[in-house]
């Protein structure tokens, strides 16, 4: 019997960054997938310059697909989430502080601000490495809330 | 399938432990409250629908939102040596 000693290191290709590889611990499994993405229930997170407080979440799965989240309390930080009992078992954590929430960004539709899905937050247990999305059903929160971005001011 | 009338307070029941109270009729609107046990999943299909169409919105407009903050995509590890970083913990959010 052999001991492996080396972490073990996975590695998939993206559309937008060629091929990565990864630790096995940096993969968050996604027991349900994402409401339309079936069949994608592996990704990553990954970090970007230019991109402070928002992270490419990653499909291991399918190169083409990743999304852009960030983290909604440093934006909105009166944003309340609430996670059924069942949700809460499937992400394996004992405490709400063992989970990490992130929302979707999509474009406004002026096309000149981004907007975050407040009624679809994720999930994520990074001690578990397990995540899931959980739909608001109980709350007035919107797929389209404006966040406001730092822009380059264009005088007119 | 049952079709029943209902009056503002009325309900149904549904099995042994679930019941439908209609506690409000406004103009086309109803509120429904409903008593089940915990372990059971009440959804609103139009908010899935809603948040499965997002989820597919975000995915198209990454690319733009990427563009926004002033990125290329173009950055690959293997272009510029700084691409994108793996994160297996992120930072605590910060308190500015």
């Amino acid at each position: 019997m052999s001991v492996k000693t080396e972490v073990s290191v996975k590695e998939f290709d993206t559309t937008r960054f060629g091929r990565l590889s990864l630790p096995e611990e940096a993969v968050i499994h996604f027991p349900v997938a994402l409401l339309g993405l079936d069949n994608r229930h592996d990704y990553c997170l990954l970090e970007h310059d230019n991109m402070a407080g928002f992270y490419w979440l990653q499909s291991l799965q399918d190169p083409a697909v990743a999304l852009i989240v960030t983290d909604p309390f440093r934006h909105i930080p009166e944003y309340e989430v609430e996670i059924p009992d069942s949700q809460v078992e499937l992400l394996r954590a004992k405490d709400p502080s063992d989970l990490t929430l992130y929302t979707t960004i999509s474009m406004a539709a002026d096309h000149s601000q981004v907007c975050t899905n407040l009624l679809g937050p994720l999930a994520i247990n990074h001690e578990e490495r397990v995540g899931t999305q959980i739909v608001q059903h109980g709350s007035n929160y919107t797929c389209r809330h404006t966040l406001a971005m730092r822009q380059p001011v264009e005088k007119v | 399938m049952l079709v029943v009338a209902r009056k503002s307070g009325q309900s149904i029941l549904i099995g042994d432990d679930i019941e439908v109270v209609v506690i409000g009729i406004r103009g086309d609107q109803v509120r429904l409250a409903i008593k089940a046990p915990r372990s059971l999943i009440i959804q609103r299909r139009d908010a899935l629908e809603e948040v499965q169409q997002d989820n597919l919105a975000a995915l198209t407009a990454a690319d733009d939102v990427f563009r926004l903050m002033g990125n290329s995509t173009s950055d690959s590890p293997q272009k510029t040596g700084t691409g994108p970083r793996v994160v297996t913990k992120p930072r605590p959010p910060s308190t500015r």
